[in-house]
């Protein structure tokens, strides 16, 4: 128990420190609901949430956008003029073993030609 | 030791979520959750954001460099494709917390990114089209017309195999549809009008019509839209038998009560930030008997009215007057807590076996309607800022979502929650 307490103080010591150290390491909190409907929290530094939402925007203009261009494009009559995606960013992390959970905000991208 | 290094992460864990945006209660708790207070909804509540001010600077924050980065990408401009708009959203925990969601759970705040420069076009763009488009002129068999092919491509498909099911059931909630829209002028003499009504619903294989939800990878999505055309050498349909349904009179007595509190609430309500509300959006249900009500239903299918502000009104304040009595219908889930909040607070309602129909005062609901704008336009200015003046993108709407109390007062819609109202406010400067 004085373990605990000990690792408890320490712990809150150590992120209270951190926290003021690296002022710029801000943080967004995803929000979801688990398969049983209950609400989960995932705290995410914002660069971390800046990174992937980045990668993931790249990746639809620099990959998939130009593939179904090329697809299109081979039947002449017809181009492809709008195009609207939906996808959810996976962060990508767990905590080890202790918390199980995954909670990947969605986005919609219009893309126009 | 290992038991020690769990404890602490976790602890760890715990700690850095307390660092998240908390909304104040003012905003998101409604009379009928428990432990509420109801002195929260008087003048001398904390009605300020400060506690999330900081998470939704860093959020705009991020979004305009993400954007801004965007538009430097080579591969966009060698093959001719831009990003025309960009969609986020934010949702509300239990407790107060904001955060980013996905594409489960009930959202907060819809927030449409555009880049600045854009051809005007490109608004009046529609996420979905419509599977039947129906308007002010559109018969019964204009309805019959257009589902045929919508049937026939499902069966076609496979995507459903009970066709005898499907025709029953899709026949029987497009009737529904037609004797709704049929009253959707009813109301054409107030400040706010209805421009559209839209139902969307999804379809199972066995042919069952089932609540929607917005989700990557679903598979059957209907669109039933009537929507006001404009067309001065067209007939306009026999309108004889309008008023015969209960469904249809009931929906024009419904939505005279909305556009009449609407234009009262928002009459004295300017452009703020840069931005204007022009639209707020209902979701409409139909009670057992077969009367059309404000819909607070989890799971239903039912259709939502866009009501849109006329570009030029007058009002006429006199005629917008209600007795401290007047109500509107609402159906609601029967849950206990709302049960047992109205039986105290002396709110009259009808249980049913699916859910109960309460009757919600308007005062209340106008005073509610004045939170939501308040809410909302605070919402503008913190993710709106002026520092993001040289920024290539910027925010054109921002739509939060909010649940009505069976009391009529509003609050922002949480995660669990199915939101009954929508407000759209336009960033008319960009």
């Amino acid at each position: 128990m004085k373990s605990l307490k000990t690792a408890f103080v320490l712990t809150s010591l150590l992120f209270s420190v951190a926290s003021t150290a690296v002022e710029s390491e801000k943080e967004v909190t995803l929000l979801g609901l688990d398969a049983n409907g209950n609400e989960i929290e995932m705290p995410v530094k914002s660069k971390r949430f800046k990174k992937r939402v980045n990668e993931m925007i790249a990746a639809y203009s620099e990959e998939v956008i130009p593939a179904l261009d090329a697809t299109i494009k081979s039947d002449n009559k017809w181009k492809l003029r709008t195009l609207d995606l939906a996808f959810s960013v996976s962060m990508g992390f767990d905590l080890f073993d202790i918390v199980e959970a995954s909670v990947e905000p969605g986005m919609f991208l219009r893309m126009g030609n | 030791m290992k038991k020690l290094i769990k404890f602490s992460l976790l602890n760890l864990f715990i700690i850095s979520g307390l660092q998240a945006a908390t909304l104040n209660p003012y905003w998101h708790m409604l009379p009928e959750e428990q432990g509420y207070a109801q002195s929260m909804d008087k003048a001398d509540a904390n009605d300020d954001l400060e506690s999330i001010d900081a998470f939704l600077e860093d959020y705009a924050d991020i979004h305009h460099e993400v954007l801004n980065e965007q538009n430097h990408n080579s591969a966009d401009k060698a093959s001719g494709w831009k990003m025309k708009r960009v969609r986020t959203w934010l949702g509300l925990g239990a407790s107060g917390k904001i955060g980013p969601i996905g594409f489960g759970g009930g959202k907060l705040i819809k927030l449409d990114w555009e880049p600045k420069k854009i051809n005007k076009s490109v608004e009046k763009e529609e996420e979905f089209t419509a599977d039947i488009s129906l308007n002010q002129y559109s018969t019964e068999a204009d309805l019959k017309n257009q589902l045929e092919p919508v049937i026939q491509n499902l069966v076609k498909s496979k995507k459903v195999t009970d066709e005898k099911e499907l025709r029953k059931n899709l026949m029987a909630k497009g009737k529904e549809f037609f004797e709704m829209s049929k009253a959707m002028d009813a109301a054409d003499e107030y400040a706010w009008y209805v421009k559209v009504l839209r139902l969307d619903f999804g379809v199972g294989a066995s042919g069952k019509l089932q609540n929607f939800v917005v989700k990557v990878g679903a598979d059957v999505r209907i669109r039933l839209e009537w929507a006001r055309v404009m067309n001065v050498n067209k007939k306009p349909a026999d309108k004889s038998d309008t008023f015969m349904t209960k469904t249809a009179r009931s929906a024009a007595v419904l939505l005279k009560s909305l556009a009449q509190d609407i234009t009262a609430a928002t009459a004295d309500k300017k452009a703020k930030n840069g931005f204007m509300l022009d639209e707020i959006r209902v979701c409409l249900s139909m009670s057992a008997e077969g009367k059309v009500v404000v819909a607070s239903v989890k799971g239903s299918v039912g259709p939502c009215i866009h009501i849109n502000k006329k570009k030029v009104a007058k009002v006429d304040k006199a005629a917008l007057v209600v007795k401290a009595d007047d109500t509107f219908p609402m159906a609601v889930d029967n849950e206990e807590n709302v049960l047992n909040y109205a039986k105290k607070a002396g709110i009259a309602f009808e249980k049913g076996n699916d859910g109960s129909i309460f009757k919600v005062n308007r005062r209340k609901f106008r005073r509610g309607i004045d939170k939501a704008w308040k809410f909302g336009m605070k919402f503008t200015k913190k993710v709106n800022k002026k520092r993001y003046k040289r920024s290539k993108w910027g925010l054109k709407k921002v739509r939060p979502l909010y649940s009505i109390s069976v009391s009529g007062s509003v609050g922002p819609a949480k995660l669990k929650a199915t939101p009954d109202l929508e407000l759209i406010f336009t960033n008319y400067n960009m």
